[in-house]
């Protein structure tokens, strides 16, 4: 039996007027459900991955998709195709 | 003309007065069969109509989720209740909706507009607070629902349930509406 990683795929990266303290990323979630406060992982270009936890969880999402709130300062890092999971 | 040839008239006609007759009934036949179709099958789209709106879908597609009318479209047309701290206020207090001290924010930036109308929403919450988006204030039903369906979402961030499995979060946020109109209904 194997357990499924859990990882978001990111497909956009939004920033909204009243919350510059945080990105909403929005990807195809797989594994099991993220929650905030999770330690996650994001699979950066250096592939040293870059660690942080969930500050936040958008709960009116596109259908099939997942959005999760992070640090703002880790915008750069965060774009489209960057896998983000969760650490185990 | 005499008598035998009145009677073979009379004969013709009724023959064409049968014909027609046959006709039309054959007509009324064929008309109340498809009638028949076309009902059954209205039963049916009204009874998968009536399924979506008590699992919540229509009211997902009309209210809190998503209005008629997008943020940018309700924002580029300037319609709807006046987008003000006073209009929410109000309707808060007819609704009897608690946001448990809640910070309750209107926004209508470029970002926030595009964000969550790509989203389908009219609103938002989180541990910060809830964001209120032009395309709450699209009619005055739409504002209650979406008042009374984000202070669930207050309860629930304080409550420490939110995760991104939101569909049990979700339902219980459009569950909760109908009460919320009641009340404002009530109360006008």
């Amino acid at each position: 039996m194997t357990t499924q990683h859990t990882r978001l795929t990111v497909e956009r990266v939004d920033t909204i007027s009243r919350r510059p303290s945080m990105i909403f990323v929005t990807g195809t979630l797989e594994g099991g459900p993220l929650h905030i406060g999770d330690s996650v992982v994001i699979d950066d270009v250096d592939r040293m991955g870059t660690h942080t936890v969930i500050r936040s969880i958008e709960m009116h999402t596109a259908p099939g998709k997942a959005t999760i709130a992070l640090d703002a300062a880790l915008k750069p890092v965060v774009r489209s195709g960057v896998v983000i999971s969760r650490s185990e | 003309m005499g008598e035998a040839g009145l009677a073979a008239v009379f004969a013709a006609l009724a023959r064409d007065v049968a014909r027609t007759a046959s006709r039309i009934s054959e007509s009324v036949a064929k008309i109340t069969e498809r009638t028949a179709a076309i009902l059954e099958s209205d039963a049916r789209a009204a009874d998968a109509i009536a399924s979506a709106v008590k699992k919540g879908v229509g009211r997902r597609s009309l209210y809190s989720r998503s209005g008629a009318l997008s943020n940018r479209e309700v924002l580029a047309g300037n319609v709807g209740l006046p987008r003000t701290p006073e209009t929410v206020e109000r309707y808060v207090r007819l609704a009897g909706v608690d946001f448990r001290g809640a910070n309750v924010e209107i926004i209508d930036g470029a970002d926030d507009i595009a964000y969550l109308d790509f989203q389908g929403a009219v609103a938002r919450t989180d541990d910060l607070g809830v964001q209120l988006g032009p395309a709450a204030f699209q009619d005055e039903e739409t504002l209650v629902r979406t008042l009374g369906h984000e202070s669930v979402h207050v309860r629930q961030y304080e409550d420490g349930v939110v995760s991104t499995s939101t569909g049990p979060l979700e339902d219980e946020a459009y569950a909760a509406e109908d009460a919320f109109v009641e009340n404002w209904r009530n109360g006008r």
